[in-house]
Parts: structure tokens; C-alpha cells; sequence
């Protein structure tokens, strides 16, 4: 500053920026991020929700290739962790937690019973079993339901528009969602496309 | 004769020395009226940015305006979460899936579990109420706070048909 110059006057000058070109800017900054912010939110929003559906895809890929080398699905774990069965199966580092949402794998069971028009099983005749052979002998049925292993992947996510498509993804025949969490069930046999 | 005198004649005093201190007197006189009479130019209002504040705070409201009420012409559709049919399926669906590890655990072990917790996959807040050692319930809570319950002597049909797998052909 020059000496003896009021630094009023200095600030009054037309050449610098002014109160009012200050508000401006920011006004006019605002309303393009006002304007842009839907876009970007919601894209990050499918970003985030196309890697965990992604990520889904891993660990059923994994858990298949682990029933098919085992006979049997991977046993489960707890929210947010590997399961021990899996880890030799899914890439190295793999994470079961990804910004806010945690995947968990899960073993489950079905109960189905025989349609009541099929053959019943029959009990096998055992040696020891054999009656008298005085004794006539009817045929003996026993109605048994089968249990049908289950694999079965939940998400669970703070935000409900990724749990949407991950129920878009995988279908809602077989998955379904349920407060902040969605699940998916693994029929044993191997499904078409 | 005293010069001091105002009312002294000027052509009555003769000396040099004594005119010229009077002409200085009346010369001070003149310039400090002048400068008490000095004509202060005022400065000319810049009225050339007047207009952007009122501009600047109508863009803060347009900018608050878009950010708190977008407009579907400015987010185009907005990604929604599941709908409320979706969520009350999906409590139908996880009862069901409940109910199935129950019904294994039963085949199993030859009882019913004390609790879900004893099965695996369980829902912390479904709860499993044993009516006898054979018959049971269980019960959730749909987002609307109203509890929906599975009756293991009666089952209703809703819940087999939420099952997330592909229903049996019936006979």
C-alpha cells in the first residue's frame, strides 16, 4: 500500500472484488450444486449398489464352486465376516464389508414333504425285522419330509435403493427384503440362466 | 497612534512596515475564509454493483429451492427403495424361511428349538413362542407395527406363498 493511502478508498476501488461479486459467485456456485447434486448422488448411489451386487455374485460364485468340490454348502458366519469354508474360495483380500453394507452367508434347511399322491417310501425289511412266519405281513409305508439344503446370502445396507436392486437383480422369486437387510436363497440345483 | 485601532483611517498610516502587515493580516483573513467557504466536491456514488446483491440472494433461494425440492425434470426418476408390498412380503418370506429351520431342527433332533436362536439364519427380531412340544408361532413385526404371526398348527397359505423359492406344483 502506497504511504498516506486510505485503505477505505483502496477497498471502494472498482478494480477489486466487492462484497456483492463475492455473493455472486457463491450464489451462482450454489445453485450448480444445488442443480448437479441429485445426478451425482444418485450415481454414486448405483455405483455403490452395482459393486455389491458384484460382490454378491463372488460369493455365490464361490459357495457354488465350494458345494460342488465339498457336496455341501459353506457353513455360515456372522454379519460382515468370511466364512472360514469360503476364504479359500473367493479372491484374496476379499472383504465381507464394503462402504456401509455387509454381506453374511448363512447355511439353511427346507423342510418338503412328499406329495401326498406319490409312492411312499418303503422301509427296508431288515433281517432281525422279519416276523414270525406265522404272521401275515402287510406292507409297511412310512411318510418321511426330505430336507433340502439351503445356501442363503443376506446384504445388509443402510440404504434401502441398493437393497431394491439387489431385489431387482436377483429376482424376487427368490430373494426378498426385510427392513435393512436382503436375502437371498440358494436352491441346491444348479439353476438355468 | 495605535494602528490596532479598526476604525483607523488607512490613508493615516504612512509607514511601510505597518501597511504591509495589514495587507498580510487581510491576505489571512481572505484565505482562511476561503478555506472555512471551500467547496467540498462530493463523490459519485458508484451505483454499478447495487444490483448484485439482490441478484446473489435471489440465486440463494432458487439454489435452496433445488436442493431441498428437486424437480423430476432435474433428478430425472429418482431411485426408490422397496415398496411397502415388497417389505410386507419379505417379513411373510422371512417367517417362512424360519419356520422351514424349525420344522429341520425338528426332524433332526426329535424336538422343537428352545429358540430361533438355536437355528441357524435367525432373525433378531422374530420370536419363537412354543405353544406345546409340538405346536408353535412365530412372530414379526411389519413396518407398520402391526404383528404378523405363523401359526405352526395352522399355517396360513400367505406365508408358503412368500416362500423365495419357486412353489411346488400342487397335484
Amino acid at each position: 500500500m502506497a504511504p498516506g493511502a486510505d485503505p477505505v478508498s483502496l477497498l471502494r476501488d472498482r478494480r477489486g472484488i466487492t462484497t456483492g461479486d463475492g455473493l455472486l459467485a457463491l450464489s451462482v456456485l450454489a445453485l450448480l450444486l444445488a442443480a448437479t447434486y441429485p445426478r451425482i448422488e444418485r450415481a454414486a448411489m448405483r455405483k455403490r449398489a452395482d459393486a455389491i451386487v458384484q460382490e454378491a455374485n463372488t460369493v455365490l460364485e464361490a459357495a457354488r464352486r465350494y458345494r460342488v468340490d465339498r457336496g455341501e454348502w459353506p457353513r455360515g458366519a456372522e454379519m460382515g465376516v468370511v466364512p472360514e469354508d469360503l476364504v479359500t474360495f473367493l479372491p484374496p483380500g476379499f472383504s465381507f464389508e464394503h462402504r456401509g453394507d455387509h454381506l453374511k452367508w448363512d447355511r439353511w434347511e427346507r423342510v418338503r414333504a412328499p406329495a401326498p399322491d406319490s409312492a411312499p417310501a418303503v422301509i427296508p425289511e431288515l433281517p432281525e425285522d422279519a416276523p414270525p412266519p406265522e404272521v401275515a405281513v402287510d406292507s409297511v409305508a412310512v411318510v418321511r419330509p426330505t430336507v433340502i439344503s439351503l445356501g442363503g446370502l443376506t446384504v445388509g445396507s443402510d440404504d434401502p435403493r441398493v437393497l431394491a436392486v439387489l431385489l431387482e437383480n436377483f429376482g424376487h422369486e427368490r430373494s426378498f427384503v426385510r427392513g435393512a437387510t436382503w436375502t437371498l436363497v440358494v436352491p441346491p440345483a444348479p439353476e438355468g440362466p | 497612534m495605535n494602528i490596532d485601532d479598526p476604525d483607523l483611517p488607512v490613508h493615516s498610516i504612512s509607514r511601510v512596515e505597518d501597511r504591509e502587515r495589514l495587507l498580510a493580516e487581510a491576505m489571512a483573513h481572505a484565505e482562511a475564509l476561503e478555506e472555512q467557504y471551500k467547496v467540498v466536491p462530493i463523490e459519485p456514488v458508484d451505483l454499478s454493483g447495487r444490483w448484485k446483491s439482490p441478484v446473489a440472494t435471489v440465486l440463494f433461494v432458487l439454489a435452496a429451492a433445488l436442493g431441498l425440492f428437486p424437480p423430476a425434470w432435474l433428478t430425472g426418476t429418482p431411485a426408490q427403495g422397496p415398496t411397502e408390498g415388497e417389505l410386507d412380503r419379505g417379513l411373510r418370506a422371512a417367517i417362512w424361511l424360519q419356520a422351514q429351520q424349525v420344522e429341520a431342527f425338528r426332524l433332526h433332533n426329535g424336538r422343537l428349538p428352545a429358540s430361533l436362536a438355536e437355528v441357524p439364519g435367525s432373525a433378531a427380531d422374530l420370536t419363537l413362542i412354543r405353544s406345546d412340544s409340538r405346536a408353535y408361532q412365530i412372530r414379526g413385526r411389519s413396518e407398520d407395527g402391526s404383528v404378523v404371526v405363523l401359526d405352526s398348527s395352522r399355517p396360513s397359505p400367505v406365508f408358503e406363498a412368500a416362500a423365495p423359492w419357486p412353489r411346488e406344483p400342487t397335484p
